[in-house]
């Protein structure tokens, strides 16, 4: 087949020859046959036929010019015609989309700064409750110092030290300051640490019976039941546990030697740790980068299976997806989504990839 | 066998080519190889074109909006391992669609602007021929003996500048990504629909 750029030239080539003096009634028979050949012929040459129609109304900007010169290239500005008005028409429709945008996580966490209050665990609840209008939400039982997210929870915490956590749904982390440390403890979920230096004080995050301790850096850290994910965006992240083992055996980088259960994470890294020891990935930091989008409230997935992108949006939502059979599961999916939005990534896959989407009690089955 | 007169024709380029910069815009938004844009544009004014031979719609525009989506939808279906970004596009330029028409506000003004940009653009033998060619309605034979080039060359610099100026002031489409644009969009229709003025 005949690509748009071949046929456009080919309509170049006839429209710029009957545009000059020698154009014979051959030449229109020519002409007449190529555009019978082919509906795209013809599209081409009615294109062109528009625009340099078109390109006829520079003679509006002509008026008044002196002569048969050429204007210079800019010269239009100062045209009396540019002159006269100038109203502001540059804003593009794209500019409305983008002027509107309440960045999800630059909305207030409202975070009580005074510490120690003892209130009932009930009125604390109940007290607490903290709803920001983007849905970002999150507990906070100050008696504890522990801050709690539910299901498709996502919520920013400014920590005392100048540092900064973001809570993933259903997440739950205690934290524990002193003036000689600063230790989070992440009972469940998944977050995001922005840690400010301090030397003398390490950070450390303690998560099942690994220890995480970072100096100045980004990177987040997830727990499934008593399996660890952490993955850095920046800095250098020490991850130790008790047992070491790594994905290849052609070790290197930063990674320690087996049975040490002591690992440097460099920006890019990945550790994956379970009961049987820990897994090193190493990748770029821009997939890093993408695999923290939840922090936005997106998901983005680069040709994953239909099977990992449902595990992602069940994390999120009360509705979970399930998918009917492995073939199914095995549709690659990229792009960007909002992680609550399961029902509109249910209506894209039926729309676009034909896939069923069936409702059977909480759940919505998924097959092909 | 469709019909293939002058007042088809004229429909097409009053009705539907009037549309190609806010075409390319959705196309090129929704559509996530931009170098295929170019193709799909095409496809989609031979599907319309076709259709219009049969029997003329009633509402153009949304025909041809209607038609690119379709064809994207077909498209993606048939590639089966696709970017999803597509599709998630298509869902939010409905509403870009019904109310936000690119070119609701294009006055003659601003068509004037565009078409002085797009002109100013073009490489400066090119940009003159056009001028002489447009403006000065000198014939290519004159253009050729004022510039000092031959008449073959004239020819050449026309049809460049036809395509050129057809680029510029069409086809550029939308440059920025199509997940920054994903993500743009979904956050927007977060709100039911675009704000602006």
């Amino acid at each position: 087949m005949e690509s748009h750029r071949e046929i456009e030239e080919k309509a170049a080539v006839f429209l710029a020859r009957r545009d000059g003096g020698a154009w014979s009634q051959a030449d229109a028979d020519e002409l007449r046959q190529w555009m019978e050949r082919s509906v795209a012929h013809r599209v081409a040459v009615l294109r062109l036929e528009t625009v340099w129609e078109h390109a006829r109304k520079l003679k509006t900007l002509a008026a008044g010019r002196p002569g048969d010169l050429v204007p210079a290239a800019g010269e239009w500005q100062s045209s009396p015609f540019f002159a006269a008005e100038a109203p502001e028409l540059e804003k593009s429709e794209g500019e409305t989309f983008r002027s509107e945008t309440p960045a999800a996580t630059s909305a207030p966490a409202a975070v009580p700064s005074r510490h120690g209050a003892r209130l009932s665990r009930f009125a604390a609840a109940a007290a607490i409750i903290v709803v920001v209008a983007t849905s970002i939400y999150f507990y906070r039982d100050r008696a504890d110092d522990q801050y709690v997210t539910p299901l498709g929870g996502l919520a920013n915490v400014p920590l005392s030290d100048g540092s900064n956590v973001t809570l993933n749904t259903t997440t739950k982390i205690h934290l524990e300051f002193t003036p000689e440390k600063r230790e989070v403890r992440l009972d469940r979920g998944e977050a995001f640490f922005v840690v400010a230096k301090d030397a003398g004080r390490p950070f450390v995050v303690r998560v099942a019976n690994k220890r995480i301790t970072a100096v100045g850096t980004r990177f987040s850290v997830r727990r499934d039941g008593d399996d660890v994910r952490v993955e850095v965006a920046e800095g250098k992240v020490r991850v130790q546990s008790d047992v070491l083992q790594h994905a290849s055996s052609a070790g290197e980088g930063a990674a320690g030697t087996p049975g040490d259960a002591d690992v440097l994470l460099a920006p890019g890294g990945i550790a994956k740790t379970t009961v049987d020891g820990i897994i090193l990935e190493e990748r770029k930091v821009s997939d890093v980068e993408d695999d923290l989008t939840w922090r936005q409230g997106y998901l983005t997935f680069h040709d994953a299976s239909l099977s990992d992108v449902v595990a992602q949006f069940n994390r999120y939502n009360s509705r979970k997806l399930r998918i009917a059979d492995a073939g199914t599961g095995t549709i690659r999916i990229s792009g960007t989504f909002r992680a609550q939005n399961s029902d509109a990534f249910v209506r894209m896959m039926s729309e676009g990839f034909g896939v069923q989407a069936s409702s059977l009690g909480d759940e919505t089955i998924l097959s092909k | 066998m469709f019909d293939m007169d002058d007042s088809l024709d004229s429909w097409f380029k009053r009705e539907i080519l009037v549309h190609e910069a806010a075409l390319v815009r959705f196309l090129s938004r929704s559509w996530f190889v931009q170098h295929e844009v170019p193709d799909l544009r095409q496809d989609v004014y031979v599907l319309v074109y076709e259709a219009a031979a049969k029997s003329r719609p009633h509402a153009p525009k949304s025909l041809l909006f209607a038609t690119a989506r379709n064809l994207m939808i077909d498209r993606i279906r048939r590639k089966r391992i696709v970017s999803i970004d597509a599709v998630g596009n298509l869902e939010a330029l409905d509403v870009l669609v019904d109310n936000d028409s690119p070119e609701r506000r294009t006055s003659a003004y601003e068509d004037l602007r565009q078409l002085a940009k797009a002109f100013d653009e073009l490489p400066p033998k090119c940009r003159e021929t056009v001028w002489l060619r447009r403006v000065d309605d000198m014939p290519q034979k004159a253009v050729a003996v004022r510039l000092g080039i031959t008449e073959k060359t004239v020819e050449k610099h026309v049809m460049k500048g036809m395509r050129l100026l057809a680029a510029a002031l069409y086809g550029r489409g939308d440059e920025r990504s199509p997940i920054g644009v994903v993500t743009q969009l979904l956050k927007g229709s977060k709100h039911g629909k675009p704000s602006g003025d």
